[in-house]
C-alpha cells in the first residue's frame, strides 16, 4: 500500500498542530499515526495495531541498557561523584583564561562519558558551577550556552543511550563497535568548543585560574578516579567480550551503587527516591521508543521510506551531495523533534539510502546523532537548551547570540566527521569489533 | 484518590526497577559459574514493558512527558486554561483510544490465540493487560488534573 497525499498531510500535519499546541510529543506521534491509520483500515484495527506496535517497539533486551544507565547517573549524581569529577577538572585547566568555562566544559565531557545522558550532565555539572561563575564575571549566557552544548558530548561519548537507540533502528548493529566510534568525534566536539570559549575568554579578559599544583592535581585525580574507572569497567567488559552492553550497564548500576555506599553519601530512603526518579525518567524516554516505533511501522506500512529514498534519487545520485541532503533534512528535523523519536523514524528511512552508496551503517550512526545533538540545543524542541537554561536560571533567548558561534563550531566538526569515515571508524576497526 | 494512586504506582516502580537490576545481575553471575538461569531475560523486558507503561502513567500524572510549552507559556491566564484542558483532553483519548480500546483487543487476541512466553511459558496476554491497565490510570490523572485546572483557574 502506498500513503496517498492525503494520508501524508493528515500524518504531518495532525503530529505538528498536536505538537504546537503543547501536546505531549508521546501522545502526538501516536494519535497522528492512528489518524493516518485509519483513513484506509477500521478503527479498531488501527487502534489495535498502534497499541501492538508500541509493545513490539519494547519488546528488546538490548533497551534494558536505557534504565540501567539512567539509574547509575542518578546514583552518582546523588552520591558524589559529580562533585569530584569537577574538582578534578579544574586542578586540570589550571592557569588558562577562562579557567571555570574550561572545567564547564570537560567536567560535562567526563560526566557525560559516564552516565550516558546529555540532560543529567547539564543540570549536574550546571547547577554546581554556575553561581561560581557568576561570582568571578563570567557572562552566563555564554557559559549557559558552552554547559549546553558540551553536554551533548555525552551522547556521542559511550555509554550513550541513543547509540543504542541507533543500533535498535539500524537493525541490530553491534553496540559494542558504535560504542568505541562515539570516542574521537565526541573528544573534537568537546575540543572544539574550547576553542570557540578561549577565543571568547580572551576577548572578554576572564581571569586566570591558579596556577598548577602538582600535589592538588594527583589528590583530585585520585579521588575522582573511582568514578572515572567505570569507564574502564563498562567499555572494557563489553570490548573484551565479557558481557553485552545490557549486561553492563547492570553492573554499572551495582559498582555506582557501591561506591556512593562506600562514599557515604547513599541511604536507603535516598535509594527508593531514586528509583522512582529513574523509572520516571526511563518510561518518558522508552514511551517516545514504543511510540516512535508506531509510526515508524507507520511509515513503512505506507511505503514512505521508499517514496523518500526515490525523491531523493531524483534529485541527485551523487553520493556526496545526498549525504549533505540527508543532513540538512536531519538538521530541520532535529529543530522540531526530540532525538529518540527522530533516531527511531529516520532511521529507517534514510539508512537503506546511504548504505547503497557504501556508507559504514556505523560511520552513519554517528553522523546522525552529532547532527541531532545541534537540534538538541536549538528551539522550539531543544530539550537541552532548555534543561540548561533553567539550571542557570536565564531565559532561553539570552542563550542563543552566544550560542551561534558554538552551533558553527559543531556544524564544522559534523562536517569533518561526514567527510573523513575514519575518525568514527578508526577505533572499532582497532579493537576488531 | 491521587495520594492512594501515586502512593502504588511508586512502589510498584521501585519493585519492577529492582527486579530488573537483580535479575539482569543474576544473569551475568549465574554465565560466571556455569549455571542456567533461562528465565532472567524474558523477566527482565517484561518488567521494562511494565515499568514504561506505569512509569508513564505516573509521569502523566505529574504532568512530566515531554512537551513544546511555548504556546501554553505565552497565552494569559483566562485562555490558558482552557488550552491546559484541552491538552489533558487528548492525552485522555489516546489512553482510551490507543491504550484502552486498542490494548484491551490486542490483549484478548493474544490470550485467545493462546500465545505462551518463550521460556518462563504464562500466557503473554497477561503482560500485556498492562496496556489497557495503564490506560485506566492516566485516564483517572487526566480526570483529576482537569478537575485542578478548573478549581485553580482564574
Amino acid at each position: 500500500m502506498i500513503l496517498s497525499g492525503l494520508e501524508i498531510s493528515i500524518l504531518v500535519l495532525s503530529f505538528l498542530i498536536l505538537l504546537a499546541a503543547g501536546v505531549p510529543i508521546t501522545v502526538s506521534i501516536s494519535l497522528s499515526a492512528l489518524f493516518t491509520l485509519s483513513v484506509n483500515i477500521l478503527f479498531i484495527s488501527s487502534a489495535t495495531t498502534v497499541a501492538q506496535r508500541m509493545i513490539n517497539g519494547l519488546d528488546s533486551f538490548a533497551l534494558l541498557a536505557i534504565p540501567f544507565f539512567i539509574l547509575a547517573g542518578q546514583i552518582m549524581n546523588s552520591g558524589g561523584i559529580a562533585a569530584r569529577l569537577i574538582a578534578f577538572a579544574k586542578e586540570i585547566v589550571g592557569p588558562i583564561r577562562g579557567g571555570l568555562v574550561f572545567v564547564n566544559i570537560i567536567s560535562c565531557t567526563l560526566f557525560g562519558a559516564i552516565s550516558g545522558s546529555a540532560a543529567a550532565a547539564a543540570s549536574a555539572i550546571g547547577s554546581i558551577l554556575t553561581g561560581k561563575m557568576e561570582k568571578e564575571g563570567y557572562d552566563k549566557g555564554f557559559t549557559t550556552a558552552a554547559n549546553v552544548t558540551s553536554a551533548t558530548t555525552g551522547l556521542l561519548i559511550p555509554p550513550s543511550n541513543v547509540l543504542i537507540v541507533y543500533s535498535l533502528a539500524a537493525g541490530g548493529l553491534s553496540i559494542g563497535a558504535l560504542f568505541l566510534a562515539g570516542y574521537i568525534p565526541g573528544v573534537l566536539v568537546s575540543l572544539a568548543i574550547m576553542v570557540v570559549s578561549y577565543l571568547y575568554a580572551i576577548k572578554k579578559k576572564y581571569p586566570k585560574g591558579e596556577s598548577w599544583d602538582g600535589k592538588k592535581l594527583w589528590k583530585t585525580c585520585v579521588e575522582a578516579l573511582p568514578g572515572l574507572m567505570l569507564l574502564v569497567i563498562v567499555m572494557g567488559g563489553i570490548v573484551a567480550g565479557y558481557f553485552t552492553a545490557t549486561e553492563a550497564s547492570a553492573i554499572a548500576v551495582l559498582y555506582t551503587i557501591v561506591l556512593s555506599a562506600f562514599y557515604r553519601e547513599l541511604t536507603l530512603k535516598n535509594m527508593s527516591k531514586i528509583l522512582i526518579q529513574s523509572s520516571v525518567t526511563t518510561s518518558i524516554v522508552l514511551l517516545l521508543v514504543a511510540t516512535s516505533s508506531a509510526m515508524s511501522w507507520t511509515m513503512s506500512y505506507g511505503d514512505l521510506p521508499q517514496s523518500i529514498s526515490v525523491a531523493l534519487l531524483s534529485i541527485t545520485d551523487n553520493p556526496i551531495l545526498v549525504l549533505f541532503l540527508i543532513n540538512i533534512l536531519l538538521l530541520l528535523v532535529g529543530v522540531f523533534m526530540d532525538i529518540t523519536p527522530a533516531i527511531l523514524i529516520f532511521t529507517p528511512i534514510f539508512l537503506p539510502v546511504v548504505q547503497s552508496f557504501g556508507i559504514d551503517p556505523i560511520h552513519f550512526g554517528i553522523i546522525m546523532v552529532l547532527n541531532l545533538c545541534i537540534g538538541l540545543c536549538t528551539p522550539p524542541v531543544g530539550n537541552l537548551l532548555f534543561v540548561g537554561a533553567s539550571v542557570a536560571n536565564i531565559s532561553f533567548q539570552k542563550i542563543l547570540k552566544p550560542m551561534l558561534p558554538l552551533y558553527a563550531i559543531m556544524l564544522f566538526v559534523l562536517m569533518l566527521i561526514m567527510f573523513f569515515p575514519k575518525l568514527s571508524l578508526w577505533l572499532p576497526q582497532l579493537f576488531d569489533i | 484518590m491521587r495520594n492512594k494512586l501515586d502512593f502504588g504506582l511508586t512502589r510498584l516502580l521501585i519493585v519492577l526497577m529492582s527486579i530488573m537490576v537483580l535479575s539482569t545481575l543474576l544473569q551475568v553471575f549465574a554465565r560466571f559459574i556455569d549455571l542456567n538461569v533461562p528465565f532472567t531475560e524474558e523477566l527482565t523486558v517484561y518488567a521494562m514493558m511494565w515499568v514504561t507503561l506505569f512509569g508513564s502513567a505516573y509521569a502523566f500524572g505529574l504532568k512530566k512527558h515531554v512537551a513544546i510549552d511555548a504556546l501554553v507559556s505565552i497565552l494569559d491566564a483566562s485562555l490558558k486554561w482552557k488550552l491546559e484542558v484541552i491538552i489533558e483532553f487528548l492525552v485522555a483519548v489516546f489512553a482510551f483510544l490507543v491504550l484502552m480500546i486498542g490494548g484491551l483487543w490486542f490483549t484478548y487476541i493474544t490470550f485467545k490465540l493462546g500465545q505462551l512466553s518463550p521460556v518462563i511459558q504464562i500466557p503473554k496476554g497477561w503482560v500485556y493487560l498492562a496496556v489497557p491497565a495503564s490506560g485506566l490510570i492516566i485516564l483517572i490523572y487526566n480526570i483529576l488534573n482537569i478537575r485542578g485546572i478548573l478549581l485553580n483557574r482564574k
